[in-house]
């Protein structure tokens, strides 16, 4: 296996395309793994962990754009508003600090895991996605991600993920369920990007799911049955009646059924409180 | 949906093979060229301090500093059989042995003391500070340099060896001492047990272990700090998961140990009742530790939801399995 060190995008374009076999490392915290258990046919890495262009996060007017080879830490190191807690929340979960140190928010998205920590706030911040090949440069939403990707991007590099603030009277939840306080793998996950009225009605709202199917997903029938309603206790039983539905569902047969339909009552329900709690304080 | 519970858990353990097995210790004693003293023995450190312990024990009997003391473990070629660091016998029987080729090894050199000073007798000779000296006299004194340069080739040693005693048990009426001594360990833990998602969260423990004598305290807290983790990871975490004969959790990613973050700061008590058969009435603690904290952590779990957990590791999946047994059946 030989490793190629890219400068810039266009290089590693060209390397990708050239060698059919290869494949884009930047943090390696799963890639690495991934090829000590020999699970994939690789002859050429391609190491994007250099390119200047891709390890930038900035805000430009109400826009975070933060580059698809940004280490976790960096972006914690990045001051966000109170009401992105959950942002902050999820990437503060991944792994351990060494894991955050290496292991970047493209590759989290790259290698489609139902379980990635930051997919599900990033679904709930409606957050687009930068992606160029040597054929073009498109931004796709989280929402369309997974399906564009399909089982893995060839030929292709992330290069930017970018959301926008939210508005004060918006809040953004992430609540996530491991084995375990660190180190744990997402058995569970859930976010909530909530926009109140003035009469504490739901105006605007985005659920979005981890580990509860083959992406991360959003969650559009809760969404649709609780929109225009009261952020109350009402509510939140509704969305869990509804969430246990779409759980019943999707993992059928499953043996992780029934202790996914318990869990996501403590979950959902977390991240509800936690922003009716946000809400009471503004 | 968070429910609190308490539960304690006593145990006793008995130290070394047991049931007649022989159970044997041996150790060199070595007065050096320089006066200083090694030690030979083949007592394994495997991070429990037996090491530290062995010299400890050598020091105290031979009243000299830890410095003049030089330990040789774990080589097969220089060191006498000490049996394994299993059992938690390691300080109890080669503590022993190490402890009785020292005491020898003083008879040794008020011997040659004797010798170098024209005395009549051994009475009244005095071991200390890597000096003998005559206690009504302290003038009368040689050094173990001194006595290393007049034996003959520059050193001389003691040996020694301890087995322990214990016997089969009777088959028929199950009387014997099997094991000896035995050590007792008592732990508490508070839970918050999460009965939606199953999660066990321990807030408080407290383990209050037995060790004779605590040679060096601060291991002994180390030792059941790590006896502690071991015992909460067996109990809610290390989950092999056999399907078939197969391991299937068979990397860390999915044979999952707490972290850092899952454990809590221990109250460690530490209780000596020394035991009259031990070097300076020292035990071994190292089973001991883990022993009761799994029993401790399902009884608080059982207070706290009022169910009981019979298979280990207790993984949430498990808990919210039990609990939703024990809600279908009451609805029955």
């Amino acid at each position: 296996m030989k490793v190629y060190k890219s400068n810039s995008v266009e290089e590693t374009l060209e390397i990708l395309k050239s060698a059919p076999k290869s494949k884009i490392i930047s943090g390696g915290t799963d890639l690495i793994i991934e090829l000590r258990n020999h699970n994939s046919d690789v002859d050429y890495l391609v190491d994007i962990s250099s390119i200047e262009e891709l390890k930038k996060i900035e805000k430009v007017n109400d826009e975070y754009i933060i580059g698809s080879a940004v280490p976790f830490s960096d972006i914690l190191n990045f001051k966000f508003p109170d009401n992105l807690k959950g942002f902050v929340n999820a990437l503060n979960q991944i792994g351990s600090p060494q894991i955050r140190n290496r292991g970047t928010i493209g590759g989290n998205l790259a290698n489609a895991s139902t379980s990635a920590d930051s997919a599900p706030v990033l679904l709930a911040l409606d957050a687009k996605v930068g992606i160029s090949t040597g054929d073009f440069e498109k931004e796709v939403s989280m929402t369309d991600f997974y399906d564009f990707i399909g089982e893995g991007l060839y030929h292709g590099i992330i290069t930017y993920i970018k959301f926008k603030e939210i508005p004060l009277n918006s809040y953004l939840s992430f609540e996530k369920l491991g084995y375990r306080k660190s180190l744990a793998i997402s058995k569970l996950s859930i976010s909530t990007n909530i926009t109140l009225n003035e009469n504490f009605e739901i105006e605007k709202i985005f659920v979005a799911s981890g580990a509860i199917g083959k992406y991360p997903m959003r969650e559009y029938e809760v969404e649709s049955k609780i929109i225009s309603q009261p952020l109350n206790e009402n509510i939140i039983q509704l969305s869990i009646e509804t969430m246990k539905e779409i759980i019943s569902e999707r993992l059928k047969g499953r043996s992780s059924l029934n202790y996914k339909l318990s869990a996501i009552e403590y979950v959902l329900r977390s991240c509800l409180e936690e922003s009716i709690q946000y809400f009471k304080r503004c | 949906m968070i429910k609190r519970g308490k539960g304690l858990a006593i145990s006793y353990y008995g130290t070394g093979y047991g049931n007649g097995y022989p159970d044997v210790s041996n150790a060199i004693v070595r007065l050096n060229k320089d006066g200083k003293v090694s030690i030979f023995v083949g007592g394994t450190e495997v991070g429990q301090g037996a090491k530290t312990v062995f010299v400890q024990i050598a020091a105290e009997t031979l009243n000299i500093n830890i410095e003049d003391i030089i330990l040789y473990s774990e080589d097969t070629i220089n060191t006498p059989d000490a049996g394994t660091a299993a059992a938690s016998r390691q300080t109890y029987n080669t503590g022993n042995a190490i402890k009785l080729a020292c005491e020898k090894f003083i008879e040794e050199l008020k011997a040659k003391a004797k010798e170098i000073l024209n005395l009549d007798s051994t009475e009244g000779l005095i071991v200390s500070d890597s000096n003998v000296y005559l206690n009504s006299s302290k003038n009368d004194k040689v050094s173990f340099l001194e006595i290393a340069s007049n034996v003959k080739n520059g050193f001389f040693e003691s040996q020694a060896s301890f087995t322990a005693h214990t016997v089969e048990m009777d088959v028929e009426t199950g009387q014997g001492e099997p094991y000896w001594p035995y050590t007792f360990s008592a732990c508490e833990v508070e839970v918050e047990v999460n009965t939606l998602t199953g999660i066990v969260n321990i807030i408080h423990a407290r383990f209050a272990q037995d060790v004779g004598k605590a040679v060096n305290p601060r291991m002994i807290e180390g030792q059941i700090d790590g006896g502690f983790y071991m015992g909460q990871s067996y109990c809610l975490f290390e989950d092999l998961n056999i399907v078939d004969g197969k391991i299937m959790n068979n990397k860390y990613s999915k044979y999952l140990l707490p972290t850092s973050m899952d454990t809590i700061d221990i109250d460690k008590i530490i209780i000596e009742d020394p035991e009259s058969t031990a070097p300076f009435g020292a035990k071994g603690i190292g089973e001991p530790v883990t022993i009761p904290v799994a029993p401790a952590i399902l009884n608080a779990i059982y207070d706290a939801i009022n169910v009981r957990i019979n298979e280990l590791p207790a993984t949430p999946d498990k808990i919210i399995s039990a609990l939703k047994k024990v809600k279908s059946e009451d609805q029955l």
